[in-house]
């Protein structure tokens, strides 16, 4: 198997297997679109992904390399959160900010099965909980005024109360 | 760096989001500004919706009979319970003896007659408070009432003895009370400014002034029972009359108060086909609804019926209600049915059973109903109810899925 050399923001550079490198889309094209040749010793950069997170995209890519292509979103389709395997349960289980950048770089890199399984991560977080415990779980600023806090907060009890 | 949720763009959390179930988002909401806009503004992306139905209060009318007016998110969220058949139920008042009652809606009054009394009850966020009415009005010698309609401070109605009265609210007296028909029922009335109209079993629409001197200042021979009167609120010199479609008489006739005569006449391809319902959408525009079980947009400037809502079990339709953007809910004849019809695709969505006439043996029309975004009630023979369409759970009762194309 050829392999590729993919560098990160802070100049890390990776050895990857050019199939598992594939599963990015973005990496995809730019090897495509781009005629870069898998024989040159060319390195790919990627200057919005840093090394930690460079690391752990690999590793769930190359956990990954072998499945089917995720289905396209369905509009219809009720949406699940419960269907995330043991193995990236345990993968996901980073601090916020690392979980957060996993998105942000799964964006960028356009891999798709990556970006919805941390989003549904980030889902599971949210749900269930109370506005306060949100934001206390993410750190989020109140910045309501208070009667607006006030309109929003009635519009639930209308929906919450039967 | 450490980064957090409000980092991400409104791309990604939009991609996050519609992973929640709507209670989730309704509580992320009320956590800060920037989550509170995204949700509204790009609810359609996270709530799937036909279309919005019902939950439009754009239009005065509607907007004056809402008990509360919707955010944008909450709007996408009714309308789809509203189209699946997502409510809850409940029936408000029973009476023993059955009647032909009638209701109007306003934003903080339901009005429903019964017998020989009107009753005024208030909305509340479960229906309404069947204690108490707010104001109860009688008619003289306990005649049925058939019809009524409030408007501001008046309340006119007609009774199955052939009598016709004007209540004040302020006074809390009648204005008027008088025999107009000679024992044949009154089964329509309209009050509009100054402007009263009546429509008899006996053929004649009679229409007088206010203040009243009883003296009637135009009386109109149908040659056929009249059910159905409306005053056109932006023009009011027109008057629809709608009529049993039993004679020769087309059974939709539009009236030019000032001009004393008939400027229109309209008439469905079928003979048979009594107007029971009338309401104006302007001055060019009027639906009408009755026994051929059609709700139908007529149209005064080409003269032509220019849209049918057919029923599709072929029942007849006692009454309806139109949103003035896209929502039609008409009631029919038989087992307590009201259907919701999309004006712009000319189908039915989906229907409503009353829970009282599922019973066997048990069937009654939808003689009355209103609705704005959260209820619809109705009345039939023997039921005040409502359905609330602003829950959140419970069980749906999709029939809509057979109309779907």
């Amino acid at each position: 198997m050829p392999n590729i050399k993919l560098r990160s923001s802070d100049g890390e550079t990776f050895e990857v297997d050019v199939e598992i490198a594939k599963c990015s889309v973005t990496i995809k094209t730019m090897l495509e679109d781009l005629g870069m040749d898998e024989e040159e010793e060319e390195v790919v950069p990627l200057p919005n992904v840093n090394s930690a997170i460079l690391k752990k995209v690999i590793q769930w890519s190359t956990y990954h390399k072998d499945d089917p292509p995720p289905p396209e979103d369905d509009e219809n389709k009720e949406k699940r959160t419960d269907d995330i395997s043991s193995w990236d349960a345990d993968f996901l289980k980073v601090d916020q900010g690392t979980l957060f950048e996993l998105i942000l770089a799964a964006n960028y890199l356009d891999i798709k099965g990556l970006l919805d399984v941390t989003c549904k991560t980030v889902a599971n977080m949210i749900k269930g909980k109370a506005p306060e415990e949100i934001r206390k779980t993410f750190n989020i600023k109140n910045d309501f005024t208070a009667s607006e806090e006030e309109q929003v907060r009635k519009e639930n009890e209308w929906c919450e109360e039967k | 760096m450490v980064l957090s949720l409000d980092v991400l763009s409104t791309e990604l959390l939009l991609k996050i989001f519609k992973y929640l179930d709507i209670p989730d988002l309704y509580r992320l909401k009320q956590t800060c500004k920037r989550f509170n806009e995204i949700i509204e503004t790009w609810g359609h992306l996270l709530i799937s919706n036909v279309g919005l139905l019902v939950t439009n209060q754009v239009h005065p009318v509607i907007s004056n009979r809402s008990l509360r007016l919707l955010s944008q998110f909450e709007r996408l969220r009714i309308s789809k319970n509203w189209c699946s058949g997502l409510y809850d139920e409940k029936r408000l008042l029973y009476n023993k003896d059955r009647y032909f009652p009638c209701l109007q809606l306003e934003k903080d009054l339901l009005w429903f007659s019964r017998g020989a009394h009107i009753f005024a009850y208030k909305r509340t966020k479960a229906g309404i408070d069947t204690r108490n009415p707010v104001y109860t009005i009688t008619s003289r010698d306990n005649a049925d009432i058939f019809r009524f309609v409030k408007r501001n401070n008046l309340v006119l109605s007609g009774q199955t003895d052939g009598s016709l009265f004007l209540w004040d609210l302020n006074t809390q007296k009648f204005v008027t009370d008088l025999e107009v028909s000679q024992g044949a029922d009154v089964n329509s009335v309209d009050l509009l400014d100054d402007i009263l109209v009546s429509g008899s079993r006996d053929n004649f629409v009679r229409i007088w002034r206010n203040p009243f001197n009883e003296s009637i200042i135009e009386q109109i021979d149908l040659c056929d029972r009249v059910w159905s009167v409306a005053l056109c609120e932006e023009d009011k010199s027109l008057l629809a009359i709608g009529t049993a479609g039993v004679h020769p008489t087309p059974p939709l006739t539009i009236f030019d108060l000032n001009k004393h005569m008939t400027v229109l006449n309209f008439t469905p391809e079928i003979s048979g086909a009594g107007v029971l319902d009338i309401r104006w959408e302007n001055p060019s525009v009027v639906w009408s609804a009755g026994y051929d079980s059609c709700v139908r947009r007529w149209d005064l400037r080409t003269g032509n019926c220019e849209q049918v809502l057919e029923d599709p079990y072929g029942a007849t339709v006692y009454c309806f209600q139109y949103d003035f953007f896209n929502t039609i809910v008409s009631g029919t004849h038989n087992h307590g049915r009201a259907v919701l019809w999309d004006t712009r695709r000319s189908n039915c969505v989906q229907m409503y059973f009353m829970e009282s006439c599922r019973r066997r043996g048990r069937s009654s029309p939808v003689y009355g109903l209103s609705f704005d975004a959260d209820f619809l009630f109705t009345v039939t023979d023997q039921h005040l109810n409502v359905l609330n369409f602003s829950v959140n759970r419970g069980k749906i009762r999709d029939y809509g899925i057979w109309f779907k194309k």
